[in-house]
């Protein structure tokens, strides 16, 4: 034996919306028989068909529409004008970073390589000096830390070689080419009797420790 | 290529963002035409339904694009930017152009005089914002509920509640107009 439901109008008519929305807008056997029997919702369910006939027509109508290529065309050139460029962003970052690695790195080697007491250099220097033949000027002051010396060209008189402390012949009356190593005060430090020429002395050239 | 193959806007939008152009035209080929027509729907016009779709995309590729993956699709973010550009364009005042110059007129012409075209988009456009929503998506983009509730934001029953009130709302400022003759054709 068979269940008759009963529908009223506020029961029957979202199902009616809802036939009415699907092509074909069949009902079933419950909806049909209220709507036979119902003129309001006979009515609503006419307008609804009504309605989705339109809708429909207006959603073909504008199904195809869109923004044209030219519109497209200017939004990918403006993306690609603005695109982000992360990779780009990261390689500069790693230029930064790489950079200041071989700063660093730089600055330790020079910190390693640079003579860290510069009066050792004076002293290196004087001791070549001595092994070079120099002898030590008696009485000069010493030479402050770090202070660079630089041997002078030059003639000189015995006279002026033995107040230097250097052994003079007694025979020598002439001027005699030598090497003075003098501090950047000016003052001799050291002397020695160049084997060079005399013309050579007199350009009073110079060099630097 | 088919739907079920195609990559996830999600995925083309993190590729855009890494300045792949190529991901970004797939998304914008996907998905412009239906915020367009969203547009087109909501506004009445064809200039400012481009307008908005390119502004749409405009703030996908801006560097203060806020969409945030975990807090839902890409494409209801879209839809919502839009919505956002046509309330914003309202506010300014009615639009001039009208829409029915702005879809294509073919045989289908024929079938619905202009009067009628033009009455039923001004009756669209007369409904409130969320009914109108519903009528776009659920009847002229054919979204179904989950979708329309997703690009809606909102539960589906409210969805379903929203649509079935605003085809109420049209049918009765339609019922001056004649009724189509084609109605038996397609119902």
């Amino acid at each position: 034996m068979g269940v008759i439901r009963l529908m009223n109008c506020e029961t029957a008519n979202p199902g009616l919306t809802e036939a009415a929305r699907k092509r074909g807008g069949l009902l079933d056997a419950d909806l049909q028989r209220h709507v036979d029997t119902c003129a309001a919702c006979a009515a609503h369910w006419q307008e609804q068909r009504d309605l989705s006939a339109r809708l429909r027509i207006l959603r073909l109508q504008s199904g195809e529409a869109k923004s044209g290529d030219a519109a497209r065309s200017r939004l990918l050139n403006e993306f690609a004008a603005r695109r982000p460029q992360p990779a780009r962003g990261r390689k500069w970052a790693w230029s930064l970073a790489a950079a200041a690695a071989a700063l660093i790195a730089a600055f330790a080697i020079h910190e390693v390589r640079t003579p860290p007491v510069p009066v050792e250099v004076a002293v290196d220097a004087e001791s070549e000096a001595r092994e070079e033949g120099f002898i030590d000027v008696p009485f000069a002051p010493p030479l402050a830390p770090g202070e660079m010396v630089r041997v002078v060209h030059t003639a000189l008189q015995p006279a002026a070689l033995a107040s230097m402390g250097v052994n003079v012949d007694p025979t020598w009356t002439a001027e005699l080419p030598a090497d003075v190593l003098v501090g950047e005060d000016g003052f001799p430090r050291a002397v020695r009797v160049s084997n060079e020429g005399s013309s050579e002395a007199a350009d009073g050239g110079s060099e630097e420790f | 290529m088919n739907e079920s193959m195609q990559r996830p806007d999600e995925q083309l939008y993190r590729l855009m963002k890494n300045g792949d152009s190529a991901a970004f035209a797939e998304l914008y080929d996907r998905r412009e035409p239906g915020l367009f027509r969203y547009a087109l729907h909501m506004t009445g016009s064809a200039a400012a339904a481009q307008e908005i779709a390119h502004d749409v995309f405009l703030h996908l590729m801006s560097l203060t694009c806020r969409y945030e993956e975990e807090r839902g699709s890409l494409e209801g973010w879209m839809y919502g930017v839009a919505r956002n550009l046509v309330r914003a364009l309202r506010r300014k005042g009615p639009v001039e152009e009208p829409v029915d110059q702005a879809v294509h007129h073919d045989i289908l012409g024929e079938l619905i005089d202009g009067e009628n075209v033009a009455a039923l988009h001004a009756a669209i456009r007369e409904l409130p914002e969320a009914y109108r929503d519903a009528v776009i998506l659920c009847d002229l983009e054919e979204r179904n509920y989950d979708e329309a509730a997703r690009l809606m934001n909102c539960p589906v029953g409210t969805v379903r509640s929203r649509l079935h009130r605003a085809r109420g709302l049209l049918a009765g400022k339609l019922r001056r107009l004649k009724p189509l003759e084609m109605v038996s054709r397609w119902g």
